[in-house]
């Protein structure tokens, strides 16, 4: 733990976060549990239904039909749904990047940094197990949950691969792409009981240089016509809208507009003495005030044909 | 399972770990289904099916066998409890052995299983 508050540990941002004493407000309370429900596996209604009569208190997530916000459960890792793979434990704004990403069934599709899985397996219900996904991850041993979970959820169109991102090789090219990068995770952060915030488990200082590697890789590695995602669970602009920047500066990228109806800040015009291509306005900050899950960062990028 | 696409040829070319998911393993002479193929694909099955109590399905993956007659034929069944297709078991005549996967189970689970009185007709999808 670090003795900091959240306005203590935030404040480099309170010029760009709106409201900023509600964000830090906010931290205090601890992350609500959401549950995806997977359909590869069980219909809404029925994972639903098992809950409810077991007294699960479930709230639907706005325009998400497959989250549901559990009020009274701590332990979804426990529940026979979980191991029977009819639902995930996963934050609101995880989704909303596979969301914002939109594969379609048929598609060939690449994510990047995929370990634990929780995105890929998202990725494959929205596809409905059909076309292929590409799940990569650097780190061999994070491929063991990332094919515990593949398992446990259903998922039949994933091949499991492991290469440093930013030196995939360009032999395939991609339909849609997820570059969910490493992060310094300050999205995550919540306070304590005294309201102190916990240590980010990295330094934001080294990671954005590697995050530009993966971007500009992924942008190389899409079909003319595709699009990909790129997301963060942090509020850093160093690791968020700078990155973006430094694509849009060395490809002929194109920032798009994300079409989902949750509430969200824009990719901001400005930070220190850096100003951003306007386009860049169009990227999603989730801050927990405004949508109560993991902060994020989603920025919808096409190469155009 | 996967789709023809003209950029599949490809991907052989790359340092692949694995492909899709292990729908049968290999025991000796005979093709096991894995408990995951059949939670996917064991509600288009019409036969081989053992529906068991909460209870059982407890004692089965506790005690790894339980001993009853079941409508089936020997060899390996789908086991449903609550409509919900749990997984692979061995039938062997008078003998019921669980094939599920190690650590599939947590106290919770039985807890939630043995709570969950709902009679639903007809499997999952
Ligand atoms: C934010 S996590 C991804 C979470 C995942 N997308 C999910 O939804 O479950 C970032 C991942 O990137 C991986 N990673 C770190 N450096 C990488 C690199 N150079 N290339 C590819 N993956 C990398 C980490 O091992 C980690 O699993």
């Amino acid at each position: 733990m670090t003795n900091q508050t959240p306005e203590q540990y935030f404040s480099p941002y309170s010029q760009i976060i709106p409201d900023f004493s509600a964000f830090c407000r906010k931290l205090s309370n601890p992350l609500p549990v959401h549950l995806r429900f997977n359909t590869l596996k069980a219909t809404v209604n029925q994972t639903r239904l098992r809950l409810e009569r077991r007294g699960l208190n479930l709230l639907p997530e706005k325009s998400v039909s497959i989250v549901f916000r559990a009020k009274n459960l701590t332990q979804p890792g426990h529940l026979i749904e979980f191991s029977l793979g009819h639902l995930h434990s996963q934050a609101l704004s995880s989704v909303m990047s596979g969301l914002a990403l939109g594969p379609k069934p048929g598609d060939v599709v690449l994510d990047l940094c995929a370990a634990p899985g929780g995105k890929t397996s998202l990725l494959a219900q929205l596809m409905e197990n059909r076309g292929l996904i590409v799940a990569n991850d650097r780190y061999p041993n994070r491929l063991i949950p990332l094919h515990s979970n593949l398992k446990r959820l259903g998922v039949t169109n994933t091949v499991t691969l492991c290469y440093p991102g930013q030196h995939f090789p360009k032999r395939l090219r991609f339909d849609r792409i997820l570059v969910d990068v490493p992060c310094s995770a300050e999205g995550t952060l919540r306070g304590a009981a005294n309201s102190n915030i916990r240590q980010p488990y990295q330094s934001g200082n080294k990671l954005p240089g590697l995050q530009r590697d993966l971007l500009l890789r992924a942008f190389d590695l899409l079909e003319p016509g595709g699009t990909l995602l790129y997301s963060t669970c942090t509020y850093n602009p160093d690791e968020n809208e700078s990155v973006v920047q430094s694509l849009l500066e060395n490809r002929q990228a194109k920032v798009q507009p994300i079409s989902l109806d949750l509430p969200h800040s824009p990719g901001l015009e400005q930070w220190k003495e850096i100003t951003y291509d306007a386009t860049i306005q169009q990227c999603w900050r989730i801050y927990p005030h405004q949508l109560d899950t993991v902060g994020f960062f989603l920025a919808r990028v096409a190469r155009e044909s | 399972m996967l789709n023809k696409d003209h950029r599949l040829p490809s991907l052989a070319s790359l340092r692949v770990q694995t492909v899709g998911l292990p729908l049968l393993r290999r025991i000796k002479a005979h093709l096991k289904p894995t408990s995951v193929a059949l939670q996917l694909f064991g509600s288009h099955a019409s036969k081989n099916i053992v529906s068991l109590e909460p209870e059982q399905l407890g004692d089965l993956a506790e005690r790894k066998e339980i001993r009853g007659e079941f409508a089936c034929s020997p060899g390996y069944v789908i086991v449903v409890t609550n409509s919900v297709i749990v997984g692979c078991a061995l039938f062997l005549p008078g003998r019921l052995i669980s094939q599920f996967p190690r650590h599939m189970f947590t106290d919770q689970t039985w807890n939630d299983l043995l709570q969950s009185k709902e009679k639903e007709k007809g499997l999952p999808r």
